[in-house]
């Protein structure tokens, strides 16, 4: 067991079960009672967590928030079949009374079973420090750098005529063991920024908004990086104030690199996620090892980048996080599993075993997922398109998992009009189906780049941070839904 | 009466007021409090087998305190004593780093919501896990009527939450409510044509909720209806919105008279109050005290009551939906909007009782049915539309063949001036009450 591995375990116990004089040996002993029955499966998920956050507008810092929240949940699976509990009060008390409400899963049976012990936590890489990024920073500190946001956003532009800004920082701690007695903890720093602009000119009012964020603590945000920021956000608003009607029918178009990955996040990668292909879903189900996507197209989820919000070190069933090929030069590779899934397919879990929160059932989500670096420039890639669009930026999407179809609204976007950018356009929603869309990528640049940190993926109600990340791309033919 | 949640309704008085007195001890010139508790049961089946069984108690405690015209918040679970200290000296700390608002702080006691109605919300239903999976089972049991249908979840959740909020300036009220519901979500497949879709039935009884078999048969039938989709050409068309799409335009417009975006001028409707943004013949109406309404409330979470009034009156902009805050930033009263909008409708004069849902494809005539829509295309700014719809292309007032992927775009004052009926077939989406609705003229883009 590593220092950094024996600590957390420490600071997980002394968090999460100390306070009532609870023990891992009562979790044991818990699992024990529910695989006295006829279970394939069981879990206990602990988790405590603290947040903060501060937010700025109408050029104060007028508000700011604290919250603390603490339970666990249990889980016992028999087949394919989930029984869950949970409680908000961590004590021996409340862990028996998720036995009971479990038990309505399970047949009698299986007393020849032998008891479950304690095991020794998964060994695992670090993939960032647990420093509280809460504590990382004086309050006054906090406030000055809103102000500072404020301040520096106005003087970009006298056409900024509101400015919003937040800070949202959180720490984490978990607590797994699994009916083998395999344990693990992690404790998970994330600190995001956001800001928000509006500009005015004459009777034209526009916004835009944008941020950065990670698994680390206020020394990783340089007062330079909140510059860049701010200038690209009150940028964008401004070059909005001058955009035209948005086109509508199916066009060629480039996809800047960066957040726009997002569109990889819908078109691809929920359609991998091992639910979706065990139940036959995902229009991707039952395709490992068939062309998927034009050849040179790369995508993997990868949990390992160092203080990336979609970075764990282990997920929340304890599994280490790790690289896994999606798709390898258009080839469809595999997919992503939990836990549940693995087991149920035959595979093994890639560590992407996620959850809101102890009150919810962990399923396959994605962690950091991008397309691989390609071999062009990104100009000539714009200067290969004769009529189009190019977006720079945008905002959020969605994805029907069984059609395929996704759909993203741009929020930054230009005509490309003989190899050349020309005017900006409005917002418009573009659409797609996944797998015809991933066949029409027909150039891949050389300029992979991850988001700042500001995605979180929702799925059946549930929300977690990730992060999506691409190169510059040009599709063959996407449809653009404008007015023009 | 007793209680069947872990408290009694006094008992959750008892800790918002040693809340409030905590957050005075702390230095808090004024504070507001509140405190709930939800129990639900909750099963999901798929094909028959048991996805998720669950029971749940949960809670939750929010203190907002001021300290003079500063504030600061906080949030826990745990109802403890020492949480309750613990929350009352973080928000306090906050509000003494947070600055000065002149805006901030609570509303006069005058303001308070005086006469609190029974609004007939609380008809609890504590299912065993056998009735939710009969249940269940029943819905899969509705779909079986298609055979190109199979289910990919049904649903039944039983639930119910009491809250309490009380502050220091003598508001103190709360009060239990139910919601129970059944869904239903279905594959289906026919050829290389796949499709996905869902149905539910949402009530505050359960009773009023509709059959568990003929939810189930209801999303297969929209499921299977929309395979084997047709591509349709560009071009300007009028639209027909059915209702549950239709309930979408109604939430971009009470977003857009909600009282953040109009301080923050982020809002197209900031400068339309007191002019015409509808036809005439169209009005759109908040009532928070429908008894057993889905989104009806005796106050807001101000403690504040809303009222019965007209927020578009035959096409004209009246009136905004503010909670005290937002009202004290725009010099205006506040609607007892701080929890957003209560029940609207919208309603037209020239809709007649046999307005219904054929009726509206023949004054559709040729042109997009609208089912559903995907895509985050609405700009609060500016009131830029542009979406994906799913439906079926009309001919001559008869359905042709199913459509995906076609977008359609515009902008929102363009197309509320182009509404050119609203159906009698009246449905109810949460908070929102509209029959169909027709606009005479978009751009539809198709593949």
């Amino acid at each position: 067991m590593t220092n950094q591995i024996s600590r957390n375990l420490e600071q997980a116990q002394d968090s999460l079960l100390s306070p009532t004089g609870l023990t891992c040996a009562d979790l044991a002993a818990t699992l024990d009672k529910i695989m006295s029955r006829a279970v394939d499966f069981a879990d206990v998920y602990l988790e405590t967590s603290r947040q903060e956050s501060w937010s700025l507008e109408g050029g104060i810092v007028r508000s700011g928030s604290f919250s603390r929240d603490q339970g666990f949940g249990l889980r016992a699976v028999r087949e394919d079949e989930t029984a869950f509990a949970y409680s908000q009060q961590i004590t021996r008390e409340r862990l028996h009374e998720a036995v009971q409400s479990v038990h309505a899963i399970a047949r009698q049976g299986d007393s020849q079973r032998a008891a479950i012990t304690v095991g020794t936590p998964t060994p695992h890489a670090s993939r960032y420090n647990g420093t509280d990024p809460i504590a990382s920073l004086e309050t006054s500190a906090k406030i000055g750098l809103l102000e500072h946001i404020d301040r520096r956003a106005r003087a970009l532009d006298p056409g900024v005529t509101e400015v919003g800004a937040s800070l949202h920082a959180s720490h984490a701690t978990m607590l797994v063991m699994r009916h083998d007695g395999r344990l693990a903890t992690d404790i998970r720093p994330m600190l995001r920024i956001s800001v928000f602009v509006v500009v005015q000119r004459g009777p034209l009012r526009e916004t835009a908004s944008g941020g950065l964020g990670g698994r680390y603590t206020f020394s990783a945000v340089s007062l330079d990086s909140i510059d860049a920021l701010l200038r690209k956000v009150v940028n964008e608003a401004l070059i909005k104030l001058d955009a035209r009607a948005a086109p509508s029918g199916e066009m060629p178009v480039v996809i800047g690199p960066g957040w726009p990955g997002m569109l990889l996040h819908e078109a691809v990668g929920h359609g991998f996620e091992g639910d979706f292909n065990r139940q036959g879903s995902s229009i991707y189900s039952g395709r490992i090892g068939e062309q998927v996507a034009a050849r040179g197209v790369t995508i993997v989820d990868n949990g390992t980048l160092p203080d990336h919000c979609g970075s764990l070190n282990v997920d929340d069933e304890g599994q280490p996080s790790q690289e896994t090929m999606l798709i390898e030069d258009g080839i469809l590779r595999g997919y992503m599993q939990d836990d549940l899934n693995a087991r149920l397919t035959g595979t093994i879990s890639t560590g992407n075993g996620r959850r809101q929160s102890y009150a919810h059932l962990p399923m396959p989500r994605m962690t950091n997922t991008y397309m691989r670096a390609g071999t062009h420039n990104p100009q000539e890639i714009i200067a290969s398109v004769k009529s189009g669009l190019y977006l720079e930026n945008l905002g959020a999407g969605q994805v029907d998992i069984v059609s395929g179809r996704f759909t993203f609204q741009s929020a930054l976007a230009y005509r490309i009009e003989n190899g050349r950018l020309t005017a900006p356009v409005k917002g418009a929603i573009l659409t797609g189906n996944g797998p015809q869309t991933m066949q029409k990528v027909s150039l891949i640049g050389t300029d992979l780049a991850l988001d700042p940190g500001i995605a979180t993926c929702g799925k059946a109600g549930q929300s977690v941070p990730v992060c999506v990340g691409q190169p510059t791309l040009k599709i063959d033919s996407l449809l653009v839904g404008g007015t023009a | 009466m007793s209680s069947i949640f872990p408290h009694e309704l006094t008992e959750l008085a008892g800790i918002t007021s040693r809340l409030l007195d905590a957050a005075r001890q702390h230095g808090a010139t004024d504070a507001s409090a509140s405190v709930f508790e939800s129990k639900a049961q909750a099963v999901q089946l798929r094909q028959g087998r048991i996805q998720s069984l669950g029971r749940e108690v949960r809670n939750g405690l929010s203190l907002t305190v001021f300290i003079g015209q500063r504030q600061g918040s906080a949030h826990s679970s745990d109802l403890a004593p020492a949480s309750l200290a613990e929350m009352a000296e973080a928000a306090c700390a906050i509000a003494r780093h947070t600055e000065e608002d002149p805006y901030a702080g609570l509303p006069e006691p005058s303001e308070f919501a005086q006469h609190l109605a029974d609004l007939n919300l609380y008809h609890p239903w504590e299912p065993d896990s056998e009735t939710l999976i009969t249940l269940a089972r029943e819905i899969e049991g509705g779909m079986a009527a298609y055979p190109e249908a199979a289910s990919d979840g049904a649903w039944a959740n039983a639930g119910q939450s009491q809250f309490w909020l009380a502050n220091t300036r003598g508001f103190g009220a709360g009060y239990a409510h139910s919601g129970h519901s059944l869904s239903a979500r279905v594959l289906a497949q026919r050829g290389s044509s796949r499709n996905r879709d869902f149905w539910f039935s949402q009530a505050r009884r359960q009773a009023d909720l509709e059959s568990a078999a003929s939810i189930g048969a209801e999303a297969a039938r929209r499921t299977v209806a929309a395979l084997n989709p047709h591509p349709i050409q560009g071009g300007n068309f009028p639209v027909l919105f059915d209702p549950r799409s239709a309930c979408t335009l109604l939430g971009h417009f009470s977003q857009a008279i909600s009282g953040r975006p109009l301080y923050m001028k982020t809002s197209f409707l900031g400068e339309r109050f007191d002019s015409q943004i509808l036809p005439a013949h169209i009005s759109i109406a908040e009532d928070p005290f429908i008894p057993g309404g889905k989104a009806s409330a005796p106050f807001d979470a101000d403690g504040i009551s809303g009222s019965q009034r007209a927020l578009v009156d035959a096409g004209w902009l009246r009136s905004p939906l503010l909670g005290h805050y937002a009202a004290r930033r725009l010099g205006r009263r506040s609607t007892g909007n701080a929890g957003g909008a209560y029940n609207l409708s919208v309603t037209s004069t020239l809709t007649q009782p046999e307005d219904n849902f054929e009726s509206m494809l023949g004054k559709l005539g040729t042109g997009l049915l609208v089912t559903g829509l995907a895509g985050d295309g609405f700009r609060l700014i500016n009131g830029d539309y542009s979406r994906v719809a799913q439906g079926f292309w009309v001919e001559n007032g008869s359905i042709a063949h199913p459509v995906d992927g076609a977008t359609i775009a515009g902008n929102l004052l363009e197309m509320w001036q182009q509404i050119i009926a609203i159906g009698n077939d009246i449905q109810t989406e949460g908070s929102f009450t509209t029959g169909s609705i027709l606009i005479g003229d978009m751009r539809v883009a198709g593949q």
